[in-house]
């Protein structure tokens, strides 16, 4: 099943947010930093945990920038072979309106990878993999493994309720995840944001509770 | 038009690992454009059998590549 589905509005909200950060850094595809800088520009309780651990989205988005969109996108790739890409999303978008485009980008299935992809951190030596994103759109199609395996515990996490932006965070933190790593050179404790972030949970859980009896 | 001028100055262009990365993504192009014409043809009531004839494919492989199954995003 889509692990998608079984996500609140909120959490709907950062993994979208995730696939647009990624696309204003010109990544392929969606990865754990990506779904990291959303829930820290979230507006909920994640930004705030984040906060008070001492990261704000704006001093990660410094330390994941110089490693993303190392690669030209689709424009500049285009534009050596004489395609203004501008102009063809223009008529396109005039012609069958955005969502009209978004569909029909969404049923192209995009290249299988060969070969797995390397955390970003090895970005500065890329692999000649085809880019993953939609030239159409402009928008990343694919979310990596490791990124859908934070959804998937979030959902467990959560259950039998859907899972929060908040859970997001957890299963993040708690996950062994490159995104912590980069959170632990914020000198971020990974225990002690997953304790607070439980604790958020906790409260959560029981202010629901009572509303409910 | 300027604008592309640059854009394509920002990279080399005998570089075949710039041209190669090129046509790969003119290619991505090129069939989300054909689904984006599919989907208006089909909505127009057309055939799999015209759309297949306009786009010079079989019957079979257009209808194989274009139907609309939901199974995307499951892996």
């Amino acid at each position: 099943m889509n692990p998608i589905e079984r996500l609140d509005q909120s959490a709907r909200q950062v993994v979208e947010a995730a696939h647009h950060q990624a696309a204003s850094l010109g990544d392929q595809v969606v990865m754990t930093e990506h779904l990291l800088l959303a829930l820290a520009s979230a507006d909920n309780d994640t930004a705030s945990l984040l906060q008070d651990a001492g990261v704000s989205a704006a001093a990660l988005r410094q330390a994941v920038a110089p490693h993303s969109g190392r690669r030209p996108g689709h424009e500049t790739l285009l534009a050596t072979l004489g395609i203004d890409l501008a102009e063809v999303r223009r008529q396109a978008e005039e012609t069958f309106g955005a969502e009209g485009v978004a569909r029909a980008v969404a049923r192209v299935r995009p290249p299988r990878p060969r070969r797995p992809l390397r955390p970003w951190i090895s970005c500065s030596n890329p692999l000649p993999t085809p880019r993953r994103d939609s030239p159409l759109t402009g928008e990343a199609l694919e979310t990596i493994p490791r990124v859908n395996g934070i959804l998937k515990r979030a959902t467990r996490d959560a259950q039998p309720n859907p899972a929060t932006a908040t859970h997001l965070l957890l299963a993040l933190v708690t996950g062994n995840e490159p995104a912590g790593e980069l959170l632990t050179e914020f000198g971020v404790n990974l225990h002690a944001l997953a304790a607070s972030t439980r604790r958020r949970l906790d409260d959560h859980d029981g202010a629901g509770g009572r509303q409910a009896g | 038009m300027r604008q592309m001028a640059q854009l394509a100055k920002a990279v080399d262009s005998r570089d075949p690992a710039v041209g190669l990365a090129a046509v790969a993504s003119l290619r991505t192009l090129v069939d989300e454009l054909e689904a984006l014409h599919v989907d208006n043809a089909r909505r127009c009531g057309w055939s799999w059998q015209a759309i297949a004839d306009l786009l010079g494919v079989t019957r079979q492989s257009a209808h194989k590549k274009h139907r609309d199954d939901r199974r995307r995003g499951q892996r």
